[in-house]
């Protein structure tokens, strides 16, 4: 039996707006200790500010903070996705590129498209391969990020 | 030089195609992984929650896929002299990766460009191996300075 309905490939070409939290210092400190990567650049020196954030700040600052109730079983949130089989989701491949490093202050606003859906049957399991793309862009409007995101639904 | 950085950290003189990184041991904690998965806002079951993990057939909980990345991003900023900045990150996750394990992430500059618009570029190569020696995750780091 197909994964993919009607309904669920009128998904692909959606996109989703959203915003960002701004970069302050203390998202930076947060990131520099749970990742353990206290690089110089990351870290503010007496009076002057951090150089610029960890890169893979992008990914914390944009995402929601909901209440626990808004959670999906397996402790992802429902966002704006598809529905496909128990309606979990896993994490696949990554690209991200930078045209300029994240820094203090900087606010962003995403917009991610749906690119594609392609079922695949795995050893374990039936599933969906979602390709997730999306612009990033400053207070500026300036592109400051783009990311290709592959997401597994099962 | 601040300790950060390596001791061979590769300069504009000393980076060419086939150098190696410096290579980058991390051994995540159980109370690590949490503090990556709350900085990223990321709580998924499979990071933290045993019974759960267990549930789905995996013996143990992950490292989140995205701290590997962040691995990979850290093996280069510390190999080369201050002033990188990361361009362009690709990694997949090839196998699962356990907490409280011991990782070694190693690279190569696979590519050099003195001449790039914008600055020197650099493309490394990356691989997360596990104490088993299994390859956990595969990374390209593209970097500037």
């Amino acid at each position: 039996m197909t994964l993919l309905t009607p309904e669920i490939t009128a998904w692909v070409g959606q996109s989703i707006e959203f915003f960002s939290d701004p970069v302050t210092e203390g998202e930076i400190r947060r990131f520099v200790a749970a990742s353990e990567d206290p690089n110089p650049a990351y870290l503010s020196s007496g009076d002057q500010p951090p150089i610029q954030a960890p890169p893979m700040l992008y990914y914390a600052i944009t995402r929601p903070f909901v209440a626990g109730s808004e959670f999906a079983e397996d402790g992802t949130v429902f966002e704006h996705r598809p529905m496909i089989g128990k309606g979990q989701a896993m994490g696949g491949s990554v690209e991200v590129e930078w045209l300029r490093p994240i820094r203090l202050d900087d606010r962003l606003r995403g917009v991610r498209t749906l690119a594609s859906l392609n079922e695949k049957q795995g050893n374990r399991m039936h599933f969906v391969i979602a390709e997730w793309v999306t612009e990033y862009f400053d207070q500026k409007e300036d592109l400051v990020v783009r990311e290709r995101y592959e997401q597994i639904l099962f | 030089m601040n300790k950060y950085y390596s001791e061979t950290a590769l300069s504009a003189e000393r980076i060419a195609v086939g150098a190696r990184l410096m290579p980058l041991v991390k051994s995540p904690t159980r109370v690590g992984v949490v503090l990556f998965c709350a900085a990223i806002r990321n709580f998924h079951r499979l990071h933290y929650d045993l019974p759960y993990t267990q549930a789905q057939n995996i013996r143990d909980v992950i490292v989140p896929g995205f701290l590997m990345g962040n691995w990979c991003v850290e093996a280069v900023t510390r190999s080369l002299m201050p002033g990188a900045e990361i361009r362009r990150l690709k990694f997949k996750n090839t196998r699962m990766a356990f907490v409280e394990d011991s990782f070694r992430i190693e690279g190569t500059v696979v590519a050099y460009d003195a001449g790039a618009e914008g600055g020197p570029l650099a493309r490394c190569d990356l691989t997360v191996t596990d104490s088993a020696g299994e390859v956990v995750t595969t990374g390209t780091v593209d970097v500037t300075w």
